[in-house]
């Protein structure tokens, strides 16, 4: 036998050659070979012990807490969704948008709750979709803690016979759908006014190619009806004939108002995509499919198993009652084309004219129009604004630079200053200093990055640098080192405005345990005072921030601007 | 196993005539193995889930970590592994796999997801063949002290097949069926794979090796 060759040997040296009995009796004759089997021995050790790493100190314990939260979330969306509150990001979301002359719409929905009927070939799977939407987006689930499971494009975990499959190429892994299916969820509500309805566990009028399907109410296609059970023609606008139900396989249930237009359409991976022409709708997400809805103006997607669509003329509005809402309005620069709309706000979009911050709305209206039966059981509570800092002044801060052009068509911005642990703006006056501080205060700005990078936003006592702009220390000197205090990481791409947002309270360095806004405030109070001391943002590249030290040979800075830093709670 | 007299603790999930079945006696069992506590799990009990993830959570976090080379990222996603997997757990089959395989595979795609969101990623080097450094030099690169240190950066700049396959294998130590069925690919595939991998690895290790050598 000649030498195997050192792909061979390695597997050997594992025990992990089939058939290795030539193997073995090579090995035994030949000595180069019986050395090299050494050293791949010697070179798994190094492997192995090189590779090792150590836990964060506090992971455990915040994925128990996520574990908690996405318990609280399953059980909450089984009774009724929870109104404001830290909780938001689990339970439903609710999007008004009002479309003149043509509004794009996309809602790409991680679905979360499986549906317990129709067949599941039309549940689709991919990541993408045809009408473009925004990028992943690490970073608009990062506005959540990094617990959110909304975080990244919806996918279910493929558990299949436990294992994850991939599609030829190399492609996504594809859930198989009557897995997910196996996780008990209650059936979908049947709103009271609904006049006759398809029983959900009554077999569709479906077939593989079939994206949706009537429930209850009256839709036309062509001035022909349908009947309850019939699936909605690919690409035919279809007009509701009064408040009707249709339902998306294993993926969605869309509410729509009479009089509403709507089309349905083949997205990429079999996805259904809804475009809207006129009138309004609710969407509930069902199962592990995901769809998207579609015009001209905007595209949004939805964080969350439930929004609403409202069709205007002149603009379009987006109206977040849970979760968080992203979306890209057309025709506008890319950096500024994308809007986060968080629950209890909503911003009014047009084609070609960026965006203004969202605002606090009555959540209560913009479902005015649905059957009471259909209505969320639980709204957001309006948003109270506590502080803003738009820098349009050039005050409300001690460390950074004002620069023209900001997030939301603003006219200026904070850009941060290099510092050893990054790129930094401190927020401070009098107006941030009487903050006070709870865990449900919410903090919420809009950054900028030239590169992908962790931004670290971070609170403490006292001030992190002297209020002055020099920019560091003198030669031989060094920064003092900061107190401890809270943090929030998340990662942001580059080149566009992102939207960062979370309560105080889901901060890292938080106090252990479950509090109330008054126990927090006590385990709190030592380290960080009652009012706001301390607001940093801090950009790092290699995924660093929070005043970590960069690691050797990544000395390479960040551009970092930051925008609309703004302070509010959901109280009642 | 079971038995439920006497005052030993018995947990287990309530049948549909309200007896436990199956039991688990805690004062017999001291360490329940990973599908008792996901059959718990399944039939709602949180704590037994809970001591899953403090199995399994350095494996997870460790394989998150190598692929993604990111702290803030690969802690994201073994918390978001797990609560897919807690959402999904009652989709596990104990006859398919083992309860690590099962959320390794959820964790997998995790990591995916945010490495197909990462527009910077590592620039992957294509083939081993670009690397000036045999294959005996590569195998003998690990001993070197001086690139050992090298090992995880090297790491990083692998393709993301081969640092996944070698995360799965040396980081969060699998078993091949495992690491194959996660891949997606037959067991022999994935020994292959991780070998290759190995390979390339070390070849880089023997190439930085003689850079470190060479008189600057």
């Amino acid at each position: 036998m000649t030498c195997p060759d050192t792909l061979t040997l390695r597997i050997f040296a594992e025990g992990e050659l089939d058939d290795s009995r030539k193997v073995e009796q090579h090995v035994a004759r030949c000595e180069t070979c019986r050395m090299l089997v050494e050293q791949a021995r010697r070179e798994e050790r190094v492997l192995r012990e090189q590779l090792k790493v150590e836990m964060p100190e506090r992971l455990h314990e915040n994925t128990i807490k996520a574990l908690d939260n996405a318990a609280k979330r399953r059980v909450s969306s089984r009774r009724a969704p929870q109104a404001g509150g830290s909780s938001w990001r689990w339970a439903g979301l609710l999007m008004v948008l009002a479309v003149g002359g043509g509004v794009t719409l996309a809602l790409c929905l991680p679905s979360k709750t499986p549906a317990p009927e129709i067949k599941k070939e039309s549940a689709p799977a991919q990541p993408t979709e045809t009408t473009t939407p925004p990028a992943p987006v690490e970073s608009s689930s990062d506005v959540a803690p990094p617990t959110s499971q909304s975080s990244e494009p919806a996918r279910e975990p493929a558990l299949h016979d436990n294992q994850i499959t991939r599609a030829p190429g190399g492609a996504d892994p594809i859930t198989p759908p009557d897995q997910v299916a196996q996780v008990p969820t209650p059936a979908p509500e049947t709103p009271r006014e609904a006049p006759v309805t398809v029983p959900p566990t009554e077999a569709p009028k479906t077939d593989a190619k079939v994206l949706a399907v009537v429930r209850s109410g009256k839709l036309s296609a062509g001035g022909k009806a349908l009947a309850l059970g019939d699936a909605l023609p690919e690409g035919e606008v279809v007009e509701a004939g009064a408040y009707t139900e249709v339902e998306s396989a294993d993926t969605a249930r869309l509410l729509v108002a009479a009089g509403s237009k709507l089309s349905v359409a083949k997205g990429e991976g079999g996805r259904p995509v809804f475009f809207v022409a006129s009138g309004k709708l609710l969407a509930s997400s069902l199962g592990t499919g995901r769809y998207s809805v579609a015009s001209a103006d905007a595209r949004t997607t939805p964080m969350g198993t439930q929004f609403l669509v409202a069709v205007e003329s002149g603009k379009t509005r987006v109206s977040t009652l849970e979760g968080h809402v992203r979306v890209d309005v057309e025709r506008v620069a890319a950096e500024q084309a994308t809007v986060d709309v968080r629950a209890g706000f909503e911003a009014d979009v047009a084609k070609g004219k960026t965006a203004e911050a969202p605002k606090p709305f009555v959540a209560s209206r913009a479902v005015a129009w649905l059957p009471e039966a259909s209505r969320p059981k639980s709204l957001p509570a309006q948003p109270r604004v506590v502080a803003t800092f738009g820098f349009e002044d050039g005050q409300a801060f001690t460390q950074g630079t004002i620069v023209a052009g900001g997030a939301h068509g603003s006219k200026h911005a904070l850009r941060g200053v290099a510092l050893d642990e990054g790129t930094l703006v401190e927020l401070s006056d009098e107006r941030a200093q009487a903050i006070e501080l709870d865990k449900d205060l919410w903090v919420e700005l809009t950054c900028k990055v030239n590169k992908a990078t962790t931004v670290a936003i971070e609170i403490g006592p006292g001030h992190h640098r002297r209020p002055d702009h020099t920019g560091g220390p003198g030669p031989g000197q060094s920064w003092p080192r900061r107190e401890p205090g809270l943090e929030f990481k998340t990662r942001v791409e580059a080149g566009r405005w992102t939207t960062i947002a979370a309560p105080i309270g889901e901060f890292f360095g938080g106090p252990e345990g479950r509090h109330t806004r008054d126990t927090w405030r006590r385990a709190t109070h030592e380290k960080l005072g009652d009012h706001l001391g301390r607001f940093t943002v801090v950009a790092s590249p290699g995924g660093r921030g929070g005043g970590e030290p960069p690691a050797q040979g990544r000395s390479e800075t960040v551009e970092l601007l930051v925008d609309d830093v703004r302070f509010y709670r959901y109280d009642e | 196993m079971g038995g439920n007299g006497g005052d030993r603790q018995v947990v287990g999930p309530v049948s549909m005539d309200g007896s436990h079945e199956p039991a688990y006696d805690l004062s017999l069992m001291s360490e329940p193995d990973d599908r008792d506590l996901m059959v718990r799990a399944q039939s709602g009990d949180r704590t037994a889930f809970d001591e899953i993830v403090r199995r399994h959570e350095p494996a997870v976090y460790a394989y998150a970590r190598r692929c993604l080379g990111d702290q803030a990222r690969a802690a994201e996603v073994c918390q978001d592994a797990f609560v897919r997997a807690y959402t999904y757990r009652a989709s596990f089959k104990p006859e398919a796999g083992t309860v690590k395989g099962w959320i390794m595979s959820v964790a997998a795609n995790r990591v995916r997801d945010a490495l197909r969101a990462r527009k910077n990623a590592p620039r992957p080097i294509e083939d081993a063949s670009q690397i000036a450094a045999t294959a005996e030099e590569g195998l003998a690169a690990f001993e070197r002290l001086e690139v050992r240190d090298g090992v995880a950066r090297a790491l990083e700049t692998l393709d993301e097949d081969h640092r996944e396959v070698l995360a799965l294998r040396y980081v969060s130590g699998l078993s091949y069926e495992e690491v194959a069925r996660i891949l997606g690919i037959g067991v022999s595939a994935a020994k292959m794979r991780a070998a290759r991998a190995r390979d390339i690895l070390a070849r880089k290790l023997a190439h930085f090796a003689q850079d470190t050598r060479r008189p600057k």
